[in-house]
């Protein structure tokens, strides 16, 4: 009789194991499970909303240009370089990474970089602003996101009014101008655009972007 | 007759909820067997493109950006940062979770001065002179140039396959002499490794004053030490988090009359040193 109850309890447990391992496919996922896409453009920076251009797509804008994803922007001594940006995400409103300001110094001409990284930490690249300063290295700001864009618009340092000799005498910089490029192959270029040097483009408009990436979250 | 009713009953009731128990018992045994509402969600699918431009195609080199997937968790270290009394071991699943880290960062003084025999100074002075002058002879993009040199800024043997270039920059004087060179590099994920992206920046040069050589470069004061690296003297900013590298480190040396900037962000303290030891090292 005993043996006949443990074996009943014995059953009983395995049916409860059974149901318990059983698939829930009507059941909704965990409440933080959620996939989401990002799209981040990344727009020109000279201070004018409707900016000149000064050089079509090129590495050094010598004549004629060396290839590159750089484009050359008007912009005077002293002028503001912005961090013009628009975002996109799938699900939620707000930050869909984070931008932080970077001095540098290499041997031949003077950048500010904004150090683009996701709101999980995951680095997503930059985008270097050449021949110009910054007054707040080292400060992050947001880079904003939604379902119907939202646009961030920072001012990220200026163009410098001279550059150092080792960069003028390596034929790089002539005059104050604003020099914008990628670093990462992440970034997408917007090659079919921007091909009109002397053209005045509204940079912010939602076509005119220079660089763009896409990335998915799972969380 | 009517007083054992109860007591049936009773036992009727009490057998019932074993049995219930049982199966309860039964039922989270099983939904603990294959991860229950635990279980780590789907692997990330493609999904819709932004509405008002279409979704960006692959980069021109085909590959499309997607994010790493095992996001680490692991405490390593423990403890806190002396310098910010921050964790060591931020839970890295978290969004925003490297917003106080940031900050703290930001406001920490740069360092100016002279250690390991190198002047350190704040960069982005365009009036300062740091590099050989010399009737100027051009420039190529190519980092191979420097390779065989005392101003090698090729890729070092540590970060093979696991980095690409970005940009690089090797300079000549008139008379074909180099004077210096300088490389970029991004350094893809590799969680086997450790590593969650980042960059690697070289930068070899001959000083402009070779009695008092100067490096242009940002380093927080309390993240500078000076180490041995390669059996010399080192200024070395150390990674916030050193285990994980993340934000930026550095090390500058000065030796056999060049300077190298070894600059990066991403890569653990362990592995910039080893870098360090590979690029100093005749390649």
């Amino acid at each position: 009789m005993l043996t006949v109850r443990r074996l009943v309890l014995l059953a009983v447990f395995g049916l409860g194991v059974l149901l318990g391992a059983l698939p829930f496919p009507s059941r909704p996922g965990p409440a933080g499970a959620v996939t989401e896409n990002v799209t981040l453009q990344v727009h020109p920076g000279p201070a004018a909303a409707n900016a000149v251009l000064n050089c079509s797509w090129h590495g050094a804008c010598t004549s004629p240009p060396t290839p590159g994803s750089a484009l050359d922007w008007n912009n005077g001594p002293n002028a503001d370089v912005r961090w013009r940006s628009w975002g996109w995400r799938s699900v939620g409103t707000g930050s869909v990474a984070l931008g932080t300001i970077v001095q540098e110094q290499g041997m031949t001409c003077t950048a500010v970089a904004v150090s683009v990284k996701d709101v999980f930490n995951f680095p997503k690249g930059s985008v270097r602003y050449s021949h110009s300063g910054t007054w707040t290295p080292g400060w992050s700001f947001s880079i904003a996101g939604s379902p119907s864009w939202a646009s961030t618009n920072v001012v990220v340092g200026f163009t410098l009014a001279l550059e150092n000799q080792t960069c003028i005498n390596s034929g790089l910089w002539t005059a104050p101008h604003l020099h914008q490029d990628r670093v990462g192959t992440w970034w997408e270029v917007n090659w079919g655009n921007f091909l009109s040097p002397g053209s005045s483009y509204p940079v912010f408009s939602l076509a005119n972007w220079q660089y763009r990436q896409s990335w998915t979250w799972n969380y | 007759m009517n007083e054992r009713r109860p007591r049936r009953l009773l036992l009727l009731a009490g057998s019932l909820g074993v049995l219930a128990l049982f199966l309860l018992g039964g039922f989270i045994a099983g939904r603990v067997l294959v991860g229950g509402d635990d279980a780590a969600p789907a692997a990330a699918e493609g999904g819709g493109a932004a509405p008002a431009t279409p979704s960006p195609a692959a980069g021109e080199d085909g590959r499309q950006p997607a994010p790493p997937r095992d996001v680490p968790v692991a405490p390593t270290v423990g403890g806190n940062d002396p310098v910010t009394g921050l964790p060591l071991d931020p839970d890295r699943t978290k969004p925003f979770w490297a917003l106080p880290y940031l900050e703290a960062e930001a406001r920490l003084p740069f360092f100016e001065g002279k250690l390991a025999g190198v002047t350190i100074r704040r960069a982005g002075d365009p009036s300062l002179e740091f590099v050989r002058q010399c009737p100027p002879g051009g420039y190529t993009e190519d980092a191979a140039a420097s390779q065989g040199t005392p101003f090698d800024v090729t890729l070092p043997e540590l970060l093979r396959g696991a980095a690409e270039p970005v940009r690089a920059m090797v300079l000549y004087c008139a008379d074909g002499t180099l004077r210096g060179a300088e490389a970029e590099y991004f350094v893809h994920t590799a969680p086997e490794r450790g590593w969650y992206g980042g960059s690697l920046f070289l930068m070899r040069y001959e000083p402009f004053d070779p009695a008092e050589p100067v490096a242009p470069v940002d380093l927080r004061a309390p993240r500078v030490r000076e180490m041995t690296v390669a059996g010399g003297p080192a200024v070395v900013a150390v990674p916030p988090l050193p285990h994980i590298g993340w934000h930026d480190g550095a090390v500058v040396v000065y030796r056999d009359g060049i300077v190298t900037v070894i600059r990066s962000a991403g890569l653990p303290l362990a592995d910039l040193l080893v870098l360090a030891e590979q690029v100093l090292q005749p390649r």
